[in-house]
């Protein structure tokens, strides 16, 4: 054995962190783009399915609601190992950044956020009705910021900036069409979804 | 197990065929953190030469460590590469071993470690 053949876990870290990165951006991109269809489909639905019993509308988009939450959890799991190896491998190699960020525990914290964010909006539009939609709003909000918070948590774990003009675009949709959408014109949450389209197309092209 | 004895395995790792090359140990990590990946992706994201790269997986391969197979989608049919159970429990010791070692000449926390530091058993 000699020195070549240990710098070579370098190199062939470098090489899996290259790999990681694609398909950590390709799931990225497919994660703007299901979001993207979200407002579009349940405005779609409100037209196609006038509620024929009261409240029957509301359960419908929240069954719609919970399916994208399952779809973007499962294209999120896809990533669960790369933080898991690249702490490992940090923790071989040594780093200058903390590895601290990919440990087990951590992993599905977004997730766990995202859950009891979503359990809180559907207790509070129950609860206090006009009130409701603005925690509604800021819950949807929330929701998206932890689905980035994951992307960013994966893009740390491999030490690279996962924000792109694409990714800034998609912040700027949401906080825009969140907050114009719920204080304006309803008509702005399609601000949002044009956003990430965009932005999903941009980066899916990209990397597919 | 003793220090001793890991360092051992870790030399005699160090010289097999599969290991001895850093491109084949980086799509080990890398289907160890993705478990699978297209061809084209992979491609795409080494950077390696196509031809080169072809050699790499057949040698994995060969080695049972991977699994080759062409799936159809809608779009066009893909190589698909997946790690195969030898082949996680392969590179997981070796990133043991690695680790054990690297615990035992005190080299966490630094940049570059191994690039500076003389392997065990060298004068």
């Amino acid at each position: 054995m000699d020195r070549s053949d240990l710098a070579n876990i370098a190199l062939a870290e470098e090489l899996a962190k290259k790999v990681y990165y694609r398909k950590a951006k390709k799931v990225m991109g497919l994660t703007y783009l299901v979001t993207s269809s979200y407002v579009p489909l349940t405005f779609l639905l409100s037209v196609l399915f006038p509620p024929l019993v009261e409240g029957s509308l509301d359960h419908l988009e929240l069954l719609v609601f919970g399916v994208y939450l399952l779809v973007v959890f499962s294209l999120g799991f896809q990533l669960r190992r790369i933080p898991i190896v690249a702490g490992r491998l940090d923790a071989i190699a040594g780093s200058r950044f903390s590895s601290k960020r990919g440990r087990l525990n951590r992993r599905y914290l977004p997730f766990v956020f995202a859950f009891a964010a979503v359990a809180l909006g559907v207790a509070a539009s129950v609860t206090f009705g006009l009130l409701g939609e603005v925690l509604g709003a800021a819950e949807n909000l929330c929701v998206l910021g932890l689905i980035l918070s994951y992307f960013d948590f994966v893009f740390s774990s491999i030490k690279v900036s996962a924000l792109g003009a694409p990714d800034i675009l998609a912040i700027a949709g949401a906080i825009v069409g969140f907050l114009a959408g719920t204080f304006v014109n309803p008509v702005f949450f399609f601000a949002f979804s044009a956003s990430w389209f965009v932005a999903g197309a941009i980066v899916t092209k990209r990397y597919w | 197990m003793t220090a001793e004895t890991g360092f051992k395995e870790l030399r005699e790792l160090l010289r097999t065929q599969v290991f001895s090359s850093s491109a084949r140990v980086g799509i080990l990590l890398a289907l160890l953190g993705v478990r699978r990946v297209t061809f084209t992706d992979l491609l795409k994201a080494t950077q390696l030469a196509k031809s080169s790269l072809y050699l790499h997986l057949k040698c994995l391969e060969d080695n049972g460590l991977i699994k080759v197979k062409d799936v159809l989608t809608p779009e066009r049919p893909r190589t698909v590469i997946e790690l195969t159970d030898q082949g996680s429990r392969a590179i997981e010791r070796y990133l043991e071993l690695l680790k054990d070692y690297s615990d035992a000449l005190g080299l966490n926390g630094q940049k570059g470690a191994w690039s500076n530091t003389d392997p065990p058993g060298r004068k």
